[in-house]
């Protein structure tokens, strides 16, 4: 049995061993048969997948094209697919189905990040130049599947723009700049003409004012350079003018600067536009002339024009040309008394007086003699100075304010006597309205002799011709040019204490400010008696301070050849040393026989001016002075003449203008800025005031400027990668740039407004791109502030140059700027 | 007495049988290897012919100064391409893509493993000067394969000039 069943068990291992077989070949069988049907099939998914790969690379190689034609033609993020039109490519949104029947083709477009070491990533900083690009061919027979193609498309085109020469860079916006051809174009500094005070230029900007020829003007300049100057002409030269007063501002920080007509003055009823009219009962009509100008601004914020007149009880009347208050600029309630017209209110008054508070209210109790009034005005903190016929007067302008047409300013002080006295045309001689005296009582003041009221010409017409204050120390003194009559030209008065009650002599003494009994600080304590060059008696006409008081600059009365020589008898201008006010001097010289340093005078085109003659000091470095061409000789000299007085004791003409008409006054200003602007009114009657531009008057070139390009437009937006600029920088001078990256506004980079940025991504607008061994050159800041934004089509640059010698300029000699369209 | 005896009849026939199936079974998958085999070489003579015709249209049309057939808009079943001034011309000759430049014989692009049953270049050109020629041909495996579908590429695509 046991055998037999071994037998039986080794038969049945046989069978066992064959099933055990055909079982694991029935394991595998359906595996391999699989693995057949698979491999036929994938032959199949092979010539599907053969297809969409063709058509895969169709996207790439057109979107490419479209690429390179334009990165707009994929700049904006999305699903896309291609269609053909017209026998163009192009892209349309969406993706595409039924391709050759079965598959499914979609390009997605999105953006394109850079992490922070640049490298191109999934996440981080936008790229606006690279666009992460995934197209895909999908399909879903025999087996759905699809080609997936990653990549990215960049703007790899790399075009370049250049300005080098004259004519590109022509079109741009010169600022104190120029363009020069002495290296193939470049832009440098402006040359510096506008206040080259000794090569002047009259300024194209000219206004014209009412009425004239104007007789004064006044003006000031703002510490804030970009508020405009004010300027306040006084244009009636005849009682019988119609308008009295212009204001005028100029904004002298543009170029050319521009001046405006604010507002006049007048109580002519026929300049007043209906409903409005002369303000009545003010006891101003507008039969008067207008002599000086000066202006007042009050604790209050308001301006006042101060206008020395020669009504005999309105020596100055205060007209009030801003009131401090914007609101009522278009109404009467402010400072016009016409707003349509824009015709200022009559504010109040000065009557000149004995003294203060003598008889206050009976006008006309004290000179204007010979109807001349009030002839020289000036303004010094807060006291107004008036001179008039042979004396000074104070009042108080601290309150101006509170006054009012019925109340008048107060006046400070006595009056203080000066040297000269009036002309009494028609009367054959000379006369002296003599201190203490009043009404119409006068003194004939024969010796010495003056017959003809026209010794030196009409500035002897006026007593003190021109008044100038200025504080020494704790003292103030008024510098007076005096015209007329006595022998001295030239008083200082001191004016630092009033007289009172209390002091000695009274306020009410009849010696009160007297040159003989007055106290020393106040009264006219000393005078400056002086010849002319050829010992002829001189007379003063106006008169300009140095700032701490040492110096008096003074323009006489030239023009006469009194001793036949050809030539004036005067210096036209005198520099006096006035370092002790008690005893003025020339620089050299006596006064005997003239002056031997510290002079000028002209000849031939620069000779003599004739009066009325004004003086302006520009920095204590050149004295300007005008008139009119002088009649003596058949000379046409130059009407606008100013003097390099830098080396005071040899002052010598170094530049002027001829201007036919010639000026009655100028002045100037000096600017925060270090700009000196003068402004003249001509003795013509129309575009009467001129302008002469301020600068640094050193140097040839002007201390700074900018020059921004034209615009460059890219054929498309396009991003701005780097620019290089070769520039030139000598010592003392710097150069930088920014740059600016716009939109096209109404189809025009002219319209852009552009902001331009540096390289700081902390203060884009307050960084500058600096020059490296004559190059400037950057990466363009991919970034968006205020009109900045790049990728875009429009491009300028903006060149700042600035010199700290003015004998060298930094220059930009070219500029290219890369950029991918 | 422990009987030595041979394969019964029953053992023979079954081992036969089993053998039989096995061999059967055998041939079979031998068949299938061979047939896959003959495939494989007419699927690679595809992939092989489709890549170089495309290959070779692209790089003749990046040397290319311009196209001279098909014009832009249109479709033809030749492409002329001006290279240095010597027309290079792609057309069906023969069910082969035949090359002829500028007056030489034509050359045959595709091999001998494949035919070419239809051909056709369309012009549809981006903007921005650059030429693109739409490429649609029909390549079919020569290895004919007994009683199934010949095998076939479509490669229908687009290639832009640089």
């Amino acid at each position: 049995m046991a055998q037999s069943r071994g037998h039986n068990m080794r038969k049945g291992q046989a069978l066992v061993e064959v099933m055990v077989g055909l079982g694991i070949a029935a394991a595998l069988m359906p595996a391999i048969v699989t693995s057949f049907f698979a491999v036929r099939g994938g032959t199949a998914q092979e010539q599907v997948r053969m297809q969409a790969v063709a058509r895969n690379r169709e996207s790439r190689e057109v979107l490419r094209a479209l690429k390179e034609d334009d990165w707009q033609n994929v700049s904006t993020s999305g699903t896309y697919h291609l269609t053909a039109s017209g026998g163009v490519w192009t892209l349309s949104s969406g993706s595409e189905n039924g391709l050759d029947g079965q598959f499914t083709r979609q390009i997605v477009i999105s953006d394109g990040y850079r992490d922070l070491s640049g490298n191109l990533a999934l996440t981080g900083t936008v790229d606006p130049s690279v666009k992460h690009i995934t197209s895909t061919v999908s399909w879903t027979t025999p087996i759905a599947s699809s080609v997936v193609v990653d990549y990215y498309l960049m703007r790899l085109e790399n075009l370049a723009y250049s300005q080098t020469t004259v004519a590109d860079f022509t079109p741009g916006l010169l600022t104190a700049t120029q363009i020069v051809n002495s290296s193939g174009g470049e832009v440098i500094l402006a040359n510096n003409n506008y206040a080259k005070w000794c090569a002047p230029a009259l300024s194209s900007a000219t206004i014209d004012l009412p009425d004239g020829p104007p007789v004064a003007v006044a003006a000031t300049a703002y510490a804030n350079t970009s508020i405009p100057n004010d300027t306040f002409v006084a244009t009636a030269p005849s009682t019988g003018t119609s308008v009295k007063m212009a204001y005028v501002t100029v904004t002298a920080n543009t170029d050319p600067p521009v001046p405006t007509l604010r507002g006049i003055f007048t109580h002519d009823g026929s300049k007043y536009a209906s409903p409005y009219s002369v303000p009545s009962g003010t006891g101003l009509d507008n039969n008067f002339k207008t002599n000086a100008i000066k202006y007042y601004t009050s604790s209050g914020g308001k301006t006042y024009a101060l206008i020395a007149t020669n009504l005999p009880d309105k020596e100055v009347i205060a007209v009030l040309v801003n009131d401090n208050n914007p609101s009522n600029d278009n109404d009467s309630s402010g400072e016009f008394a016409d707003p349509v017209n824009h015709i200022y209110k009559y504010w109040t008054y000065f009557n000149t007086r004995i003294y203060q508070g003598n008889n206050a209210s009976t006008p006309n109790q004290d000179q204007a003699p010979f109807d001349y009034g009030g002839i020289s005005l000036a303004v010094f903190e807060n006291r107004g100075y008036v001179a008039s016929s042979g004396f000074l007067y104070t009042f108080d302008l601290s309150n101006i304010d509170s006054k009012s047409t019925s109340s008048g300013l107060d006046m400070i002080g006595c009056r203080i006597e000066l040297d000269g006295y009036d002309c009494q045309p028609g009367s054959g001689t000379d006369r002296k309205y003599s201190a203490g005296q009043t009404g119409t009582t006068w003194s004939n003041t024969t010796s010495p002799a003056h017959n003809d009221c026209s010794d030196g010409g009409n500035i002897e017409l006026y007593a003190d011709n021109d008044i100038y204050p200025v504080k020494s120390g704790t003292s103030t003194y008024i510098f007076v040019a005096v015209g007329a009559g006595t022998n001295p030209e030239f008083n200082i008065a001191n004016v630092t204490t009033v007289p009172t009650s209390g002091t000695s002599p009274k306020i009410t003494s009849s010696s009160c400010g007297t040159i003989s009994s007055g106290n020393s600080s106040w009264k006219r304590i000393s005078s400056f008696d002086f010849n002319s060059k050829s010992g002829t008696e001189e007379a003063a006409n106006s008169v300009y301070a140095k700032s701490d008081g040492s110096r008096a600059y003074i323009s006489s009365n030239g023009g006469i050849d009194g001793n036949g020589d050809g030539q004036p008898d005067s210096y036209q201008l005198y520099i006096l040393n006035t370092s002790n006010k008690s005893s003025p001097s020339f620089l050299s010289g006596t006064p005997a026989s003239g002056a031997t340093s510290g002079y000028y005078y002209g000849t031939g085109a620069n000779r003599q001016l004739y009066p009325r003659r004004s003086l302006t000091v520009l920095n204590g470095l050149r004295a300007v002075l005008v008139g009119k061409d002088a009649i003596v000789d058949a000379n046409n000299a130059e009407e606008y003449q100013v003097t390099n007085i830098s080396t005071e004791a040899t002052p010598t003409y170094c530049g002027g203008l001829n201007f036919d008409s010639g000026f009655n006054d100028l002045t100037s200003v000096s600017e925060a800025d270090g700009d000196n602007f003068v402004y003249l009114v001509a003795n013509t009657s129309d575009l009467e005031l001129k302008i002469i531009q301020g600068g640094p008057d050193v140097g040839q070139y002007v201390s700074e400027g900018n020059f921004v390009s034209a615009p460059f437009t890219a054929s498309s937006t396009s991003t701005f990668n780097r620019f290089t600029a070769t520039v030139t920088s000598p010592g003392q001078t710097s150069i930088s740039m920014q740059l600016g990256i716009g939109p096209q506004v109404n189809g025009s980079c002219a319209h852009t407004n552009y902001t331009f940025i540096g390289p700081d991504p902390a203060d884009y607008t307050g960084s500058y791109f600096t020059p490296t061994a004559g190059i400037i050159s950057g990466a363009i800041p991919l970034t968006t502030l205020s009109n900045y934004a790049n990728p875009n089509s429009c491009f300028k640059y903006k060149t700042i140059m600035s010199t700290l010698d003015n004998t060298v300029t930094p220059s930009l000699l070219d500029l290219t700027v890369n950029y991918a369209p | 007495m422990i009987k030595k005896s041979g394969f019964t009849l029953v053992e023979l026939l079954i081992s036969m049988g089993i053998m039989t199936i096995l061999i059967a079974i055998l041939a079979q998958v031998f068949g299938a290897i061979l047939l896959m085999r003959t495939k494989n070489e007419a699927v690679s003579a595809l992939a092989q012919d489709a890549r170089f015709v495309v290959q070779r249209l692209s790089y003749d049309m990046a040397r290319s100064s311009s196209i001279a057939s098909p014009t832009v808009g249109n479709a033809s079943d030749s492409l002329t391409l001006v290279i240095s001034g010597v027309n290079y011309t792609y057309a069906l000759q023969n069910n082969s893509l035949m090359l002829t430049v500028g007056a030489g014989n034509a050359e045959r692009i595709n091999s001998v493993g494949t035919r070419l049953t239809s051909l056709s270049f369309s012009r549809n050109d981006p903007l921005g000067g650059k030429a693109s020629v739409g490429l649609d041909l029909t390549l079919l495996a020569t290895t004919v394969e007994t009683g199934v579908q010949t095998q076939s590429r479509i490669i229908r695509t687009t290639l832009v000039t640089p």
